[in-house]
């Protein structure tokens, strides 16, 4: 008898309703690469917020899965990357670093919000997050280019800080108004 | 149409299974790490010539690539100028040495290869076969639900263009409103971001909804893929390439 054919088993309601949530942030983290608000002379790209907020809406579970659903979506070569790009050479290119902490830092980011979903935690969280994405991303970097630390920080992290900070106290906010939206039970 | 947007055909690259491209691309990833220039080189050419003949040709990756290449040549600058050696030209109190020269063009002939390897995944595969080649690929992988992933893996594919729309219409609103007048860089993030997630997140409690009415299952028919002779053949060029590259 094959196998295929067997009585499926119906998922309930809230793994379907958390698998839709997963998909649309990561869906939205990869607009986030094409999505850039002028501030000032200086464009921010979102989708460091959105990875941010998958993490601070979904939980360290969930939040985990959309950024590793995103990362598979563009291993596989769909053009969800920064740059419209995909594929698995990302990983191995200078920004690989980057998209590879984005997995413990949103899990990190999920545990703090868990643990008591205040303004000051998800800000604490955030920030101990953005520190794992360019922790992880500039030791990639100046292991790959061979810059010298203070070359790599001046070029991979001193420059987007001021527009992380932005991201931050405005994710902080947005998470407050979304979370009675995001219906997790 | 872009160079990352499937575009229909009978190419070789089209013909191959997609597991055998999703392979691919990961062997010319480590490729494009491990190679020596000989390696790479012939790598490069099968690259081009495979996406020449899916109809994306030079033309196109350089203009739809162009942020990756502006980001090759500062790497490349940066590397001609810190390598070490006499120097061959002065520039200011930098000196661009042979060494330099070398190791920066070898750096970025290893990005462009894994980077067009990418290309060709997307440009011949649709992507509900990649969401089937990923579920095959993950089906040994344990503790990996691979039929759930690849469902979210579809959705995100769905979503894609629908958040795309919903933040063009989210920024025509704001102008109507003069919202990026306004000049906290905080409120506009704010009032940007707030509408556009409620809406979204109220489009995907509707198509939960709809799936739940549907009894949906893990347990679905889905695409059948199937693997050929000039798959096996692929398939041992790359262990080859990658014995190669290993050596």
């Amino acid at each position: 008898m094959n196998e295929d054919i067997s009585r499926p088993e119906v998922i309930d309601r809230t793994q379907v309703r958390m698998m839709v949530y997963t998909a649309l942030m990561a869906a939205l983290t990869a607009a986030g690469a094409w999505i850039a608000i002028p501030i000032g002379p200086v464009p921010i790209v979102l989708q460091n917020m959105f990875i941010l907020l998958a993490g601070l809406v979904l939980g360290s579970r969930w939040g985990t899965a959309s950024v590793a659903v995103y990362l598979l979506a563009g291993a596989c070569g769909l053009p969800v990357f920064a740059g419209g790009m995909g594929g698995i050479g990302r990983f191995v290119g200078p920004t690989g670093g980057y998209l590879v902490g984005y997995l413990p830092a949103v899990f990190l980011l999920g545990r703090v919000s868990e643990k008591r979903p205040t303004v000051l935690f998800d800000v604490i969280g955030m920030i101990l997050a953005t520190a794992v994405i360019y922790g992880v991303g500039t030791a990639w970097l100046h292991a790959l280019t061979g810059l010298s630390w203070p070359k790599t920080l001046a070029v991979g992290m001193i420059p987007f800080l001021p527009g992380d900070a932005v991201k931050i106290v405005a994710a902080a906010g947005i998470a407050r108004a979304l979370r009675p939206i995001v219906k997790m039970e | 149409m872009s160079a990352f947007e499937y575009r229909p055909g009978g190419s070789f690259l089209h013909g191959l299974d997609p597991r055998t491209k999703l392979a691919a691309a990961a062997v010319f990833a480590l490729v494009g790490l491990a190679a020596s220039l000989p390696v790479l080189a012939v790598s490069g050419i099968l690259i081009v010539w495979a996406l020449w003949r899916a109809g994306v040709g030079p033309r196109q990756w350089v203009r739809d690539l162009r942020i990756f290449w502006m980001m090759l040549l500062f790497l490349f600058a940066v590397r001609a100028v810190t390598g070490s050696g006499p120097a061959l030209v002065q520039v200011g109190s930098l000196g661009v040495t042979a060494q330099g020269l070398a190791d920066g063009g070898m750096i970025c002939l290893r990005l462009s290869i894994v980077a067009l390897a990418g290309i060709g995944v997307s440009a011949a595969t649709r992507p509900s076969e990649i969401e089937a080649a990923v579920q095959a690929l993950l089906r040994p992988v344990p503790f990996v639900p691979e039929k759930r992933v690849a469902t979210i893996l579809g959705l995100v594919v769905r979503f894609l263009p629908e958040v795309l729309r919903e933040v063009r219409l989210t920024k025509e609103a704001q102008m109507a409103r003069c919202i990026e007048q306004r000049k906290n860089p905080i409120a506009r993030l704010y009032l940007f971001a707030v509408p556009l997630l409620r809406r979204i997140f109220v489009r995907a409690d509707r198509l939960a909804m709809a799936m739940e009415a549907r009894c949906y299952s893990d347990n679905r028919t889905g695409p059948v893929l199937s693997a050929g002779l000039t798959d096996t053949l692929c398939l041992l060029a790359l262990g080859l390439l990658v014995m190669l590259s290993l050596l």
